[in-house]
């Protein structure tokens, strides 16, 4: 077992390394989100449909095939105006088309007129918190067949699934490691215990 | 000496701390960890609102005059035996009939009560073990916005408090590995910064420069 010491450490080491920014963002933004000490949830209607209240920009843009999807269509005139970023969701009729737009530090509500071919567009900036909200949540559970189509939110989840599987991989190697030193393991059990009695408990309390 | 002492024994406290507190959270950040893959990936085997079980129920409790919604819904709850999270306590607008959700992972009730006879309605949905590993990822406390139709139960607050201390202990577990990482030999000391810098640059770039 000696003889993998120095490897299993490497391990930890390397995996705990890189996985530490990912984990601080997290850690952070968990907080945010569980407290109330800055407003990170936005009205998704007042947001989708803001471009209603105020134009910052016009742009013109061709109008595409239209037996492209939902998805497509909004993606082919977003290239044309010149915006990216993921699209939250997609309302099209046969005079226009909305497209909320999103990505760390802004929220673009677009409107594409279908029939004069200009699109107006609204975009508001975020603050680091709700940046740190919107990495927290991208790209989660909602509008799953949508979800991840902008190139950096499949950039982030695909880091965000290689931090955690650095994090199993740094939290097992610390449990091997644990073994190794000797003076720790009696207290170190007593936390381990005390942590797996919690969970459970709470898990049980929670759902029975 | 006495700073290498002092240093010796920060290093040494250090290690005590990044051991104990990394086994006290271990199942807490498998837990977090696992749960938030399953959110961020639409896995077919984890699909669990295609597998929900929908059971309905009508029961016919003593309901008293009492007309004020978070008394009422717990009067309604401890004449059904339900607990868990209370959400959107609405009263029709001629005040005879009176809904809310009752939310716990894995579980969500929905109840009807008719006022003047103590009719009580509920659509109990039953979600599966991954659901129940989504809703412990996602359970957190109410947003100001939120507060007026939100009443959390104890146990979730609790978990709340969790959810906090799991992120500090995050955090200061990675606060100190650094420390125990800068004194290390060199030739670790130089791997390692290709590790955390490889890390820094993914989400530095994609929280800054992303305009």
């Amino acid at each position: 077992m000696k003889k993998y010491y120095k490897i299993i450490k490497d391990i930890h080491l390397h995996t705990g390394l890189f996985a530490s920014p990912f984990i601080i963002i997290f850690a952070i933004s968990a907080l945010v989100l569980n407290h109330n000490f800055i407003d990170w949830q936005d009205d998704w209607q007042e947001w989708y449909f803001s471009v209603n209240d105020t134009v910052d920009n016009t742009a013109g843009f061709n109008l595409p095939a239209s037996d492209k999807t939902d998805i497509d269509y909004a993606k082919d005139i977003l290239k044309q105006i010149n915006i990216s970023g993921e699209i939250a969701n997609v309302f099209r009729d046969s005079i226009q088309i909305y497209i909320p737009v999103t990505k760390p530090g802004y929220r673009i509500s677009i409107k594409a007129d279908l029939i004069s071919g200009i699109a107006y567009i609204h975009s508001k900036q975020t603050n680091l918190w709700k940046k740190l909200a919107w990495l927290h949540k991208m790209p989660g559970p909602h509008n799953a067949n949508i979800r991840g189509n902008w190139v950096y939110t499949r950039i982030w989840r695909s880091s965000v699934d290689l931090s955690v599987i650095c994090l199993f991989l740094s939290s097992i190697t610390g449990v091997i490691l644990w073994y190794y030193f000797k003076n720790e393991r009696n207290i170190g059990l007593v936390a381990l215990l005390i942590g797996f009695l919690s969970i459970v408990s709470l898990i049980i309390g929670l759902t029975i | 000496m006495d700073s290498t002492k002092q240093k010796n024994g920060l290093t040494k406290w250090n290690q005590k701390i990044h051991i104990y507190l990394g086994l006290f959270l271990l199942f807490f950040i498998w837990l977090f960890g696992f749960s938030g893959l399953l959110l961020n990936h639409h896995w077919e085997f984890a699909k669990s609102w295609e597998k929900r079980k929908e059971v309905s129920y009508e029961k016919t409790i003593q309901i008293s005059k009492e007309r004020e919604a978070y008394t009422l819904v717990y009067e309604i709850m401890n004449g059904l035996n339900l607990n868990g999270s209370i959400h959107n306590p609405k009263f029709s607008g001629d005040s005879t009939l009176f809904n809310f959700i009752i939310s716990k992972p894995g579980t969500r009730y929905d109840v009807q009560a008719y006022l003047n006879d103590g009719k009580i309605i509920v659509k109990e949905t039953k979600l599966d073990k991954w659901e129940v590993m989504r809703s412990l990822h996602k359970l957190r406390n109410p947003t100001s916005k939120e507060q007026s139709g939100w009443y959390q139960s104890v146990l979730a607050s609790i978990w709340g408090l969790s959810i906090d201390i799991v992120s500090v202990g995050l955090i200061i577990i990675c606060l100190g590995g650094w420390y125990l990482w800068l004194q290390i030999s060199r030739k670790r000391l130089y791997l390692g910064l290709i590790s955390i810098t490889v890390g820094s640059i993914l989400c530095i770039y994609i929280l800054f420069f992303l305009n």
